[in-house]
This record gives structure tokens, sequence and C-alpha cells, in this order.
């Protein structure tokens, strides 16, 4: 979407300008320029979890004055026993997102794909439902959850997120809409059940889009602070995040602060990982969310 | 005629039957089903609970509720500081970031897609890194950042030959650094989404404009920017939603307080704070139900405002 607008623009304006190069140059350098300078105290940060503890180093540079791996192996030392926490949030983080990307998938293809009485006034639901602030309602929904017995259990993490969300249902239907349907039809007519319909040409299909709906799903849920914080009151079973603001609340050590600083760093991995590997689709679906 | 007293009970009964044995009626059912129990179940029902529990106050945890009529909504309105502090600084982080966001994400987005800029895709994934940092990141280098001893912030000023600035003491301090740290996560990433915006331009228009003698600044001014109308509005609504619900950032930032003067202090921080700290679950559902309308307001508002511009341009 992006790639041949630009391209022709391109051809539009260059067209026999001389100066073209140095133009080029300065573009290119100021872009390089405001990059470097946009991500450099995040590289300052990144480089001061390798440095020695006891060695000096200036905030403003990324080299660190002596490297050490220490504060990562602190990290995972009795001590902090990060790598608990890292396995905790793994498990809720990605069965929550299988599940919930499989049932936005099957929600998204009914509504794209399938004739059925009710179909229009669902679909309207879910638009509706996304644009309410939900989020407001995290206290009776923790006196629910809590009725239910659901509270310090990771099903009371997993649960309410299987069922995939509003937005995630309403991306999958724009990108289901693209699906051929006499693909379908002649698939029905060769017998096909609509399970095996589903499973063998509707999520071939539609690859990109369950990778982006994923994505998002996993990128929420792992970044989540506030309702892993409510629902888990056992230290440790605690996931990630809330363990990260636990030890820098509490300062146990005095290697707490770097250590929470290197925490917070691995903690990122996960979504720029992720995001690393899905950009190209990533741009597009959001852009194309917007217009659809 | 017999015949026909037979077929007509077999004919009752078949559109369950029928329904059951004909699969392309019970699957589309099926398969939007999950979104709707969960969303019944975990969403619905609390909200519906809500609805009593606003009118309530509990005693601890204890699972006891008292009726207590419209005391909390009074006490809302007339007795709770901190919940008038939260809008005010929802309302102020909202403005601030777009009026610091919005200009910036204009330009580099013009920047980035300059026809004459090599590697597009490397510098606008840069831009773009910070938004997927998850806020407990973002929280844990902030404090970093503005660290009065260690911090980037105080070693710049120092480095020029300023004094070192205790960043987290003083009150107008605070919503500046919240707006630095928002500036530095979502200007990069509206950037991107007005690149795609631009995308969907069709280059005749530009290239019609630059027939026209159009300089690139006008055409930026006059071509461009009326036409990413719909990505502004997008923008604006969402990152007014997202703002009403800013939790992670400052809780990390204040240790879960709202910092000197409760400049730190937002809608979702309060909530928490009432229900969980000082136990008054009734109280915070009714804050709840009030940020409920607050969010539904606004969005509202912004649909009107923008559909009502993007139809007088039609027109003129």
């Amino acid at each position: 979407m992006i790639t041949p607008a630009s391209s022709t623009q391109r051809s539009g304006v260059c067209s026999g300008i001389g100066p073209f190069r140095l133009r080029a140059i300065v573009t290119t350098v100021l872009a390089a320029v405001l990059a470097v300078v946009f991500i450099w105290p995040f590289l300052c940060i990144l480089g001061k979890t390798f440095n020695r503890i006891d060695a000096v180093m200036s905030p403003l540079t990324p080299i660190p004055a002596e490297f050490s791996t220490r504060l990562y192996q602190l990290m995972f030392s009795e001590e902090f026993h990060f790598q608990d926490y890292i396995l905790n949030s793994v498990l809720v983080s990605f069965s929550t997102t299988v599940l919930s990307t499989l049932a936005s998938a099957l929600a998204g293809y009914a509504l794209a794909k399938l004739r059925f009485p009710g179909r229009d006034l669902l679909f309207s639901i879910i638009i509706g439902i996304m644009l309410l602030p939900t989020t407001t309602m995290l206290v009776p929904q923790f006196v629910v959850l809590k009725e239910l017995g659901l509270v310090n259990n990771y099903w009371g993490l997993i649960l309410p997120g299987v069922g995939g969300g509003a937005f995630g249902i309403f991306l999958m239907r724009q990108f289901m809409l693209n699906i051929p349907t006499e693909m379908l039809e002649a698939a029905r007519m060769d017998g096909a059940s609509e399970f095996a319909l589903f499973s063998r040409i509707v999520m071939p299909n539609a690859r990109a889009g369950i990778g982006v709906i994923a994505t998002l799903s996993l990128r929420s849920n792992w970044n989540a602070l506030l309702w892993p914080q409510l629902v888990i009151s056992d230290p440790q079973k605690q996931l990630l995040m809330p363990a990260i603001v636990i030890h820098n609340k509490l300062m146990g050590s005095p290697f707490s602060l770097p250590v929470v600083q290197t925490a917070a760093l691995v903690a990122a991995m996960v979504p720029l990982l992720l995001y690393a590997y899905s950009q190209r689709h990533f741009v597009s679906t959001l852009a194309g969310a917007i217009k659809g | 005629m017999t015949n026909i007293a037979v077929a007509r009970p077999a004919k009752k009964r078949s559109p369950i039957i029928g329904f059951f044995s004909d699969q392309t009626k019970w699957t589309p059912y099926l398969f939007v089903s999950p979104f709707f129990i969960t969303f019944a179940i975990f969403t619905l029902y609390p909200m519906l609970r809500a609805i009593v529990m606003g009118f309530q106050e509990s005693l601890g945890y204890s699972g006891q509720w008292n009726w207590v009529g419209l005391a909390n909504y009074i006490e809302a309105f007339k007795n709770d500081p901190r919940m008038i502090t939260a809008f005010r600084n929802f309302i102020y982080y909202t403005l601030g970031s777009l009026i610091t966001q919005l200009p910036c994400a204009f330009l580099l987005a013009l920047l980035l897609t300059s026809p004459s800029l090599r590697a597009a895709g490397l510098w606008r994934t840069l831009f773009f890194i910070p938004a997927v940092l998850p806020g407990v990141t973002m929280g844990v280098i902030g404090s970093w950042f503005f660290s009065r001893t260690h911090g980037f912030a105080n070693a710049l000023v120092v480095a020029f030959g300023g004094e070192r600035v205790d960043w987290g003491r003083y009150t107008y301090y605070i919503m500046p650094q919240l707006l630095t740290i928002a500036f530095w996560q979502w200007m990069g990433y509206h950037a991107v989404f007005l690149i795609a915006g631009m995308g969907g331009i069709g280059s005749e228009v530009i290239e019609a404009a630059i027939v026209d003698g159009a300089t690139a600044w006008q055409r930026a001014r006059y071509v461009i920017l009326p036409l990413l109308k719909p990505i502004f509005a997008y923008i604006s609504i969402t990152a007014a939603a997202g703002s009403l619900m800013i939790f992670d950032i400052p809780f990390v930032l204040f240790d879960a307080g709202g910092g000197p003067r409760e400049q730190g202090w937002f809608f979702v921080t309060h909530i928490r704070d009432m229900a969980f700290v000082q136990f008054r679950m009734g109280y915070a559902t009714a804050l709840g139900w009030l940020v409920f309308i607050i969010a539904v307001v606004i969005t509202v508002l912004q649909l009107r405002l923008y559909n009502f511009r993007l139809g007088e341009q039609e027109v003129a």
C-alpha cells in the first residue's frame, strides 16, 4: 500500500532533476541523524546493562566503560530469579494468544464469508463493543472473577481472553473478505465439511492476517501490567511485568535498580522481535483498518 | 387430505432438525460463540453487576455490600479532589500529547515519504520501535532518563554547563516528563499512520499540484494535510481513548503514587487505589462508570466533530 504510491511519486518528482543526488544525500542524512537521536537514549540504557556495576559510565554514551554480563547473570540468579516470571508470562500470554487468535479467526470468517440470520446485527454489536471503554469496568470484573474462584489462578488471566477481542475480530473480518467465495463454494460442492473448509482453505489463505492478530494479541498480553497485578497475588506465580514493578519498588539490594533496568529491556525483547518479524503486514493492516 | 395431515407435524418439527442436520446453518453461530460467551461472562455480566455495585459500598473484601444510594456519585462530584485532579491531568496529557506529537509526526511523515530519501523503510522502523515497547519498560527507561544523579537528561544539562535538576521533585516538571515519554513512544507511531494515509492519496493529485506549480510546502499544506484529515481524526480518537486509560508509565515513574501534588494521578490510578488499596469497591465501581461516561462522550463528540468537518470539506 505504501510502496507503490511512493514509487510513483518518486518518478513524478525526480524526472530530469540534476541536483537530485544532493537532495538524496541531504534528506537521507537528516532522516538518519533524527532516527539515531531518537533511538539514542534506548541504546544508552542498553549499553548500561552491559556495564560493570562499579565502573563509572556516562549516561550519554551507549558504550560500556567495562563490559560485563553480570547484570544478566544476577537477573537469573537465586536472588532475583526472573526466569520464573518470564516462564509464567510465556505460559499465560502464549496460551491466551493461541486461543484468542483462533477464536478471532473463526468469528471473523463467519462474519465475512458465511450467510446466516443475524449476521449484520452481530457485526454491529462487535463494532459497538470495540468502541466501549470496557477497561473502566475493572472493579466489577475483578469481583466476578473472584466469585468464580479465578483469582490468583492463571485461568483468571487466560479465560477472559480466549474468545478473542472485538478489535481482533473486526480486523480478521476485513482480512477474510479478500478470500474468494468461489473457492469456498467449490470446496463445499466437493463435500468438504464447514470445519475442513476453515482449516484447509481459510486458515492458509489468511496467514498474514492471523500473524498480525497474533502479534497484537501476544503484545497486549505480554505487556499487560494492571490486570495480572490484580489477579495474581502470590509473588511466586507473578508475571514478568508486575514482577519488574515489584522489584522496582522494593529496592531490596544495591543491585536492584540496574537489575530492574536489565529485566525491563529483556522484557521488551518479545514485542520487539514480534514487530521485527511481522512489521511489513503490521503497518498495512493497521492502515487498512482505519479505512475499513 | 390425510397425506397432508400427516405431513404437517413432520414439517413442524423439521426446522429444528433441519437446522442441526444442515451444517451450514449452525456452524456460523458456533464460530462466533466463543467471543460472545466470554464477553457475556467476563464483561457484560460484570457491567450489569456494576450498575448495582455503583449504589453500594463494600465492607473490605468480606463480600458484604451495603446499599448507599447515590452517595458514591455525590462524593465523586463534591468531595473527591483527586478525581478532579485525575480529570485535569487527563485533559492536559491528551491535549499536550496531540499538540506536541502531531505536528512533528506530520513533518516526519513528509520527510520519510520524500522521493529522494534512501532506505526509507529502515528509518521508519527505527521511529516506530518505541511504540512496541511495554509500558513498564517505558516507565523504567523514563525514570532512568529523568534520574537526578544517573540520568540522561541531567547529564545533558551538565554537559551544557547547567545545574542538575531534581525532575521528580517539582510539580511543574511532572507533566512535561510524561509528555516527553509519550512523545518518544508515540510520535513515530503516528507518523507511520500518516505515511500509510499518504500512500492512499492518489499520485495524480500530487502530480496535478506539481503541474500547477505548487511548491513542496504548498503541496504539503494545501493538498496532503487536508486529505489526511481522516487519519488525524483516527489518531486523535484513539489517543484520547488511550490517555483516558493511561496507567503503566506513571505507576512505574511515581512508585504507585501520583508524584508531587498528584501531578501524575490518572483515572485508572485512582480507581485502582480506591478499590485495591482503600478497599472501597463500590465507590471505585461508581468512579468506573463516571470514566466510562466521559470516554463515551469524548469519543462520540470527536466522531461528530470530524464527520462534520469532513462533510464541510466535501461541500466546499
